[in-house]
């Protein structure tokens, strides 16, 4: 399997709320941030300073955003220094965190990161550093192709999981955590869904054409690349294979959901405000549906109705709640398919 | 439906059964080719094993068939066991080769006609066992209610033939076990564990008919007021565009609970959140809510509904509405009096 690695570069593809396409220097800063990032991420969980405000450190601020969930009550904390008193509208362009700046700021706000702007770097500061020269010598011992190619098989094989999770369609929504049923919906359709040549991630004509087919696809990419982290987290313990990411399902899921609305605001969705939630409540059934696809479709204003809390989800859309179960269920399936 | 993976097929325990039976099928064609006597006994073991087989294979495929809801292989998979039983039935009277004319057959005949009858209870009771435990409808823990009987407790003790519940009134009730089997009987343990939507509540409310009305300007303008809204927050749940002049208050007020509602923290969209006006009486119009409240403790459900009472009570006048009590007698007196 290792001999057909799908080398792809998706972020070329991505555009902004006005339909064009970001600039090669921003392209560039994502790729470099995010091979740094996922190389600094991938111990424990730890809070980070990124120290300088520069596109590439802004870069690596969206990246360690998109990274750091880990199973925890705790947030990591990530910490950008900067002495630019407009730094927050900076970070609410389309190329860093977007609508997270705002997301982060509302009362209540239950995100697995907290965003703290500071002048000078505390003293003592006990986690990650990451520096702009750190990311320069990191990248500069790297081979061009690992730093601006993605090897997108996960993100090919999480795809896959998503369209089994939308065939199995008599799950207990609302009892989510009843793994019973996902493992076996895995175990019977495991075969007919990851076995095979592994795809290439990128349509040409169609991710020209339609930039939410590419956000989507670059969405599976952020959280295949969670996959490993998550392994790592499992390890450990007497339990079988597939039995400890089973009993840890419900940490798994809120995690991942967590991961997902921030993944979602950064790559320009928003949460739905107050008319758009006076309209839709006075709607029912496959009425209430349309509107939602509606509100998710639009490119120039992209709105999603699960951009909230876990708890809120589940008396909010609760069919939903099935996609991260089973996705958190799969993953030893598809690393073992990757390294098969 | 997508091809069902082999790898069911194939399941771990069932493929042991299936090659115990193929080596059982061997010895007995072995036998039977070389003119040895072929016992009963391992004619029966073989075919017990085949109809097993079926059987296991089948419960298999029918859970696999039942994550999704149009799926056709279940009838099949229970057709198959029916078939099965028929196959082990025939197979059991041409093993033993039963037949009216042997005198064995009546005296088992008649023996076993009246064990079924003096056992019937334990044999219904040790079938209802089999289904409940295997198909795991009642566990001990469980919180059942059992209407016919007036139990409504925590399953203690599963037996053979008995079930011992421990009441909420701190009682105890022993029911047969094929009660549960033949009668109605809930089990509640999903819904107390929050595994479902939520707990329902099932409100309804009179509302004097009198107090319903459209708006004045006056009305429309307090209610859309700064003040007003700074204490009661009535625009976060309402457009402000149907507050207007002759807009009919229990329209706006049915509007506003719903809208209030979908906002809480603790209730479910899902499956259903209704505020709806039903049937008018002649005391006055019935307010009906039904909603459902995400928790897994009694008293959190019961707290909440007491919560839901007190809300409507309170913001009900906000509209000009009325709750509707039948006058008492003595205000009749006082209205006498006053006569």
């Amino acid at each position: 399997m290792n001999k057909n690695i799908v080398r792809e570069s998706p972020f070329e593809y991505l555009k902004d709320r006005n339909g064009n396409k970001f600039s090669e220097e921003t392209v560039k800063n994502w790729y470099k941030a995010r091979v740094y990032v996922l190389d600094r991420l991938s111990g424990d969980q730890q809070d980070v300073l990124i120290d300088g405000d520069s596109p590439l450190m802004l870069s690596v601020a969206r990246h360690v955003a998109l990274y750091a969930h880990f199973i925890s009550k705790k947030p990591t904390v990530i910490t950008l220094v900067s002495q630019n008193d407009n730094i927050e509208d900076e970070l609410r362009k389309e190329e860093y965190l977007c609508n997270l700046v705002d997301y982060l700021k509302r009362p209540g706000c239950d995100l697995d990161i907290e965003l703290n702007i500071v002048k000078e770097a505390p003293d003592g500061f006990q986690g990650i550093i990451m520096t702009e020269k750190d990311v320069n010598d990191f990248i500069n011992n790297k081979k061009p192709e690992d730093v601006y190619t993605i090897d997108t098989r996960k993100a090919v094989l999480a795809e896959k999981i998503y369209e089994l999770g939308a065939l199995i369609d008599n799950l207990p929504a609302e009892d989510i955590h009843c793994t019973k049923r996902y493992a076996m919906a895995l175990e019977a359709y495991e075969y007919d869904f990851l076995r095979g040549e592994i795809h290439p991630l990128i349509d040409k004509a169609q991710w020209e054409s339609n930039p939410i087919k590419v956000k989507n696809s670059v969405s599976s990419i952020y959280s295949a690349d969670c996959f490993e982290s998550r392994a790592r987290a499992m390890k450990g313990g007497k339990k079988g294979r597939y039995e400890i990411w089973e009993q840890n399902n419900e940490a798994l899921s809120i995690s991942e959901h967590a991961r997902w609305v921030v993944e979602r605001l950064i790559m320009g969705y928003r949460p739905i405000n107050r008319n758009e939630r006076l309209e839709y409540e006075i709607l029912f059934g496959q009425k209430r549906l349309d509107y939602f696809k509606k509100l998710k479709s639009n490119p120039h204003d992209l709105v999603h109705i699960d951009i909230c809390s876990y708890r809120d989800l589940r008396r909010i859309d609760p069919n939903s709640l099935k996609y991260d179960s089973f996705l958190m269920l799969a993953i030893p399936r598809i690393l073992n398919k990757i390294n098969e | 439906m997508k091809r069902i993976g082999k790898k069911w097929l194939i399941h771990g325990y069932w493929l042991v059964v299936a090659m115990l039976l193929i080596a059982l099928l061997a010895v007995i064609a072995w036998r039977s080719f070389n003119n040895y006597s072929i016992s009963p006994w391992l004619s029966l073991l073989t075919l017990t094993m085949f109809v097993g087989l079926v059987w296991g294979v089948c419960g298999d495929l029918t859970n696999i068939f039942s994550l999704r809801k149009q799926e056709g292989g279940i009838t099949w998979c229970q057709i198959l066991i029916l078939c099965s039983i028929g196959i082990w039935i025939a197979g059991v009277v041409w093993i033993f080769q039963i037949h009216k004319s042997s005198s064995s057959t009546i005296v088992f005949g008649v023996i076993g006609g009246l064990m079924t009858v003096v056992f019937q209870d334990k044999i219904k009771g040790v079938v209802t066992f089999i289904h409940l435990r295997a198909h795991h409808l009642l566990n001990i823990g469980d919180w059942v209610r059992v209407p016919k009987y007036n139990v409504d407790g925590e399953v203690r003790r599963v037996t053979l033939t008995t079930v011992t519940i421990y009441n909420w009134d701190t009682t105890t009730s022993n029911i047969p076990i094929s009660t549960l089997h033949a009668d109605h009987f809930v089990n509640v343990q999903y819904m107390a564990e929050g595994k479902t939507y939520g707990w329902r509540i099932d409100k309804t409310f009179l509302v004097d008919t009198e107090s319903v009305h459209t708006l004045s300007k006056e009305e429309a303008e307090m209610l859309k007021s700064e003040e007003f809204n700074k204490q009661h927050n009535i625009l976060e749940y309402l457009p402000e565009d149907e507050i207007k002049e002759g807009a009919l208050n229990a329209r706006l007020y049915r509007l506003y609970l719903h809208h209030y509602l979908m906002n809480q923290p603790d209730v479910s969209q899902m499956p259903r959140l209704l505020v709806q006006w039903l049937d008018q009486q002649k005391e006055g119009i019935q307010l009906h809510l039904y909603v459902f409240i995400i928790t897994n403790n009694l008293d959190d459900f019961d707290w909440h509904q007491s919560l839901l009472v007190e809300y409507v009570m309170q913001s009900i006048g906000w509209f000009g509405l009325r709750l509707y009590q039948l006058p008492m007698s003595f205000d009749e007196m006082i209205e006498e009096a006053n006569v």
